[in-house]
């Protein structure tokens, strides 16, 4: 059993990781008023949109991570304009892109003869462009609707069974892993007997700078204005001037590149890559967003560390099985004592 | 500047215009009056893309904005200042300010900003503060600063004397016979009386239909108005 200080070490770098899977996470809430199940799917697919570059393309770790990153974010913009826009309003637009998409999906299963299968698999892809920008440029939508608060969470449940099907269907459902020796592995050493390797200090350097990131664009930029603008009243921000829907596909993508980014980092850490790792981080997600307060950045990046710290001593004080009771625990307490969170003010995305 | 002809508007299957025509030429302030449920808010909404008409044409400048997404309509500069000022309560004052300048592309929005300070010295002490803590008259204030920060080319003001006290209601009126000389104002007011004293030209809505319209002057003197909106002097 190792000593305390080490335990800590872990519980910093982990939650710092959990932070960043979190705030993309309490940010589309904070936006939409949804939760987007499929964040776990996205943090999977960023890990294996790394794990493709620097395999299969040879690329370096360093150009890998952020092409990871903005490949998880396309992928967050695709799953609203399938999974979520079309609950909103739907758009004449957003039909033709739901039928490119079961082409394309026609096109990547089954084992038909190749050409066959590409052509079909392209022309899907082709149509889902042109619904994309038809569905973009589209001034009125065919219906809108007070979306009833079930259909998103099916939708995204929905869409994580799409993405983990792809995923097992082209990795397989072992472990994956990088090769080894992508990264130095010598320990630095905290203290005599507490140490932090390289990859997990980068994945808390990496963690924090993003947090960083992240707080400067929401507080700081027109861009976070907005999305917090839209937060608040859409109606209002329609009359600033904002285009909503381009401002919310703005949020999608970082809660994506987010979830991505939290993917490729704890998939080095841990070098184990699977289709279904998105499943035990949505859970510590969904507390962390809980436990912060729905909604709030700030709030969740708090939680975060919180919860990474419960996981990680719990595994080494207790007992690993122990580790998910623990967080899920802490997700009933504080929904008995504080529903609102511990730590955010709710709603209102502030950091 | 802004010319409407025979708007027709509905919620669902409840006709709400029902063939409003109206036009506010450049530089000129022009009131929209009628009781409650007249259809003031809801010609606003359809001129400034929350509503889809269901037919009828808004010319703007050299446009046809009929249908056009309401983000759209505020880039061009025709901006509203809505009815129960609609601010962003949980962004401070400041950034409820910035958002203003949202559609804008130049570099002065700083300069407009300190500008908007000198005019409002309450925002300013307040900058820092959630937009929600400020109190009515001091939202309405936000709201004109808000909308004054896009460089607004037409303003449509709806009820912005609503819900505030007398002494609030003077200063309100004040700074829109300030904003005159500025920018081309559309002013939906229940308050017939002081709208009739700040506008150029004006419109009396009744059940989704222009009743009547005249110069401002003669609506006041017009004995059916005076009779239905402005009740007895005192
Ligand atoms: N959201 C709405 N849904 C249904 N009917 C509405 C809605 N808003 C307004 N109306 C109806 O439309 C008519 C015009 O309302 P409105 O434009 O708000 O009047 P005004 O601003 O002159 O008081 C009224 O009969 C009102 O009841
Ligand atoms: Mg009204």
């Amino acid at each position: 059993m190792l000593e305390l200080p080490q335990q800590l070490i872990n519980g910093l770098w982990q939650g710092a990781a959990l932070a960043l899977f979190a705030m993309g996470y309490t940010l589309v809430f904070g936006v939409l008023d949804i939760i987007n199940l499929a964040q776990g799917a996205t943090f999977m697919w960023g890990a294996f949109f790394a794990f493709i570059c620097v395999t299969k393309l040879g690329w370096s770790l360093w150009f890998s991570i952020p092409v990871a990153m903005v490949g998880a974010g396309l992928l967050s913009i695709l799953l609203d304009r399938l999974a979520f826009k079309p609950l909103r309003s739907l758009t004449s637009g957003g039909l033709v892109l739901w039928g490119g998409f079961i082409v394309l999906l026609v096109g990547m299963v089954g084992k038909w003869a190749f050409p066959v299968k590409t052509g079909i698999t392209i022309t899907g892809a082709a149509v889902m462009l042109v619904g994309f920008v038809l569905d973009y440029r589209s001034i009125r939508p065919l219906r809108i609707r007070e979306v009833p608060h079930l259909a998103p969470i099916i939708s995204s449940i929905g869409a994580t069974f799409i993405l983990v099907s792809l995923a097992i269907n082209e990795f397989g459902a072992q472990v994956s892993r990088f090769p080894a020796n992508l990264f130095p592995v010598k320990p630095y050493h905290i203290t005599a007997d507490a140490v932090i390797s390289p990859i997990q200090t980068l994945v808390l350097i990496l963690s924090l700078a993003l947090m960083l990131v992240l707080s400067l664009l929401i507080n700081r930029t027109q861009m976070g204005r907005a999305i917090r603008a839209i937060a608040w009243s859409e109606r209002t921000s329609r009359l600033l001037g904002i285009n909503v829907d381009y401002v919310i596909a703005q949020t999608f993508f970082i809660s994506g590149a987010l979830a991505g980014a939290a993917g490729v980092l704890l998939g080095l850490a841990f070098n184990r890559l699977e289709p279904t790792m998105g499943g035990e981080v949505e859970l510590a997600g969904l507390t962390v967003i809980i436990v912060g307060g729905m909604g709030s950045i700030g709030g969740a990046a708090m939680a975060a560390f919180l919860v990474g710290m419960i996981r990680v001593l719990s595994v080494a004080y207790i007992d690993s099985s122990f580790r998910d009771a623990f967080v899920f625990a802490l997700l009933i307490l504080v929904l008995l004592i504080r529903p609102s969170g511990i730590f955010g003010r709710s709603k209102a995305v502030r950091a | 500047m802004l010319k409407v002809r025979d708007l027709y508007s509905s919620y669902g299957a409840i006709a709400a215009l029902k063939g409003v025509s109206f036009e506010v030429p450049h530089g000129s302030v022009v009131a929209l009056v009628g009781a409650n449920g007249a259809g003031k808010s809801t010609t606003l909404n359809t001129v400034s893309g929350l509503l889809r008409p269901d037919s009828g044409s808004i010319r703007f400048e050299d446009r046809d904005i009929a249908g056009w997404r309401a983000d759209k309509v505020a880039a061009l500069g025709l901006v509203q200042v809505p009815e129960g000022r609609q601010i962003l309560g949980g962004l401070t004052v400041e950034e409820n300010l910035l958002l203003g300048a949202y559609t804008r592309k130049d570099s002065e929005v700083a300069k407009d900003l300190d500008e908007t300070y000198l005019r409002f010295p309450v925002l300013k002490n307040r900058r820092r503060q959630i937009a929600d803590l400020l109190s009515g008259g001091e939202q309405q204030m936000l709201a004109f600063g808000r909308a004054l920060m896009s460089r607004p080319k037409l303003l449509m003001l709806d009820e912005p004397s609503l819900g505030l006290a007398p002494l609030i209601v003077q200063e309100v009126f004040k700074i829109i016979s300030e904003l005159k000389e500025r920018t081309t104002i559309l002013l939906v007011e229940q308050n017939a009386r002081k709208a009739l004293e700040i506008a150029d030209y004006a419109y009396v809505l009744e059940g989704g239909r222009v009743a009547q319209e005249g110069p401002a002057t003669e609506l006041q003197n017009d004995s059916r108005i005076v009779e239905a909106y402005l009740g007895r002097k005192h």
